[in-house]
């Protein structure tokens, strides 16, 4: 009987607190598991650390239809890519140009409200406006004098139009001007985010400009110019409008009968020429 | 008695009827007056006349006219007080050629107009003075001045035919 007593004795004793430690080891191992596949999201959960969101696992049907339409998305053509100079496109009407935008220039863009053709409130431009002084230089608004920019800022135009390059081109250098520009279109589209800024190329000058004994202007310096102008709006992501192109003749010249007697500015019936170009070379 | 009386009364009677029958007195004072001021009236000259004979008599740049509509933003005139105007300016912002005539309404306020415009005078002249040195010259023999209730100014590469011409118009 001592054997007896002896099995008796080597039975392991019951142990409630092994039974808690099981109890708790099995817990911990499911919560880990069931964070490691749930994979909550970080804004899901509170400053606290508690969930506040939880999103349900979808379907299989949902992501059948997530997973088509993700490859859709990947197939579709990227977004359209910016084509400059601005082709043709369907003509638009001057209600366009009156309610839709604003132009930033010299004396020839003057003359779209001097000739009454534009409003004046659409028309930031001065008299020897050129680039290296367009954030000093004011112009005059119905509100006053001031900048060309704080005149955009204030009248929020849907879109720009800026000209400038004519005063300058005879005595500042390329590199000069078209560095001033470029601060001048990152202003602008810091000013105006949602603008659609056009550059336009500076137009040609007559064969009498080019030969004028006080202030010749060459049409190859123009021309040069605006070839840095159109790789400027590549640059910068903006559009260049070529209206150098659709005003010159087969020379490469201003016609002697566009201009107001100095080669360089135009008569009202340019300014009709210009309008047409700029009505039948927009982006919507 | 009777008679005489009668008489009398036939008299009295046939003068009072010569003194009806007369034609009533002038006052040759008055009448002089109104005829001047009718008369004057008639032959104000319109400021469109003597800016129409100026542009065709000097040959200017291309012109456009300033109306009513935008003159707020060549010259801040006060359009109550001004009778008539015209008024054009270089339509190409390449040249300082510009001409205005102004009939006010009172003479008392052509000064101040006068001022405005030598005002813009002043202010175009710093816009063509480094820009464009002829033209600044130009504005050096502007023609702008007073003769009665009208104003006028011009800047025109002839500034002594212009001074003529409004003379003709207005003295």
């Amino acid at each position: 009987m001592v054997g007896m007593r002896g099995q008796e004795k080597r039975r392991p004793r019951f142990s409630i607190g092994l039974v808690f430690f099981l109890i708790f080891l099995s817990f911990a191992v499911c919560f880990f598991i069931y964070m490691k596949n749930g994979q909550i999201p970080e804004d899901s959960l509170s400053a606290s650390g508690e969930i506040v969101e939880s999103e349900q696992l979808p379907t299989p049907e949902e992501t059948t239809v997530q997973t088509e339409a993700l490859t859709v998305s990947e197939t579709e053509p990227p977004e359209e890519k910016l084509v400059n100079p601005v082709p043709e496109s369907e003509p638009k009407g001057l209600s366009y140009l009156i309610n839709e935008c604003n132009f930033v220039g010299d004396s020839i863009t003057v003359g779209l409200s001097s000739y009454g053709i534009l409003p004046e409130k659409n028309v930031l431009a001065n008299i020897g406006m050129n680039i290296s002084k367009i954030n000093t230089a004011t112009v005059t608004t119905p509100d006053g004098e001031m900048t060309a920019l704080e005149a955009l800022k204030k009248n929020n135009p849907k879109n720009v139009y800026i000209m400038l390059g004519s005063n300058g081109i005879s005595w500042l250098t390329n590199e000069s001007m078209i560095s001033e520009y470029g601060i001048f279109i990152d202003s602008v589209k810091e000013a105006l985010p949602e603008a659609a800024i056009y550059i336009i190329s500076i137009p040609p000058v007559t064969a009498n400009k080019e030969i004028d004994t006080n202030s010749p202007i060459l049409n190859s310096d123009i021309d040069a110019y605006n070839s840095e102008l159109l790789k400027l709006a590549d640059n910068k992501g903006v559009y260049f409008v070529d209206l150098n192109t659709g005003l010159k003749g087969n020379d490469g010249k201003l016609a002697s009968e566009r201009s107001d007697g100095d080669g360089m500015h135009f008569k009202k019936s340019t300014y009709d020429i210009m309008l047409d170009y700029l009505l039948t070379h927009t982006v919507d | 008695m009777k008679r005489k009386f009668a008489f009398s009364a036939l008299a009295l009677a046939a003068a009072m009827s010569l003194a009806a029958c007369s034609e009533p007195t002038v006052d040759t004072g008055d009448a002089s007056a109104d005829t001047a001021a009718v008369s004057a009236s008639e032959n104000a000259a319109e400021p469109s006349e003597i800016t129409a004979k100026i542009i065709a008599d000097i040959e200017m740049s291309s012109l456009a006219e300033v109306q009513s509509d935008r003159i707020e933003m060549y010259l801040d005139v006060d359009l109550e007080k001004v009778e008539s105007f015209s008024m054009f300016i270089c339509g190409s912002g390449g040249f300082a050629d510009e001409v205005g005539v102004f009939r006010m309404k009172s003479d008392a306020d052509c000064e101040a107009l006068k001022t405005l415009i030598t005002e813009r005078l002043d202010k175009r002249k710093v816009d063509f003075e480094d820009y464009n040195p002829d033209e600044f010259e130009k504005l050096g023999k502007a023609v702008c001045g007073v003769s009665g209730n009208y104003v006028y100014y011009a800047v025109t590469p002839d500034s002594g035919k212009a001074e003529s011409i409004i003379k003709e118009f207005i003295g």
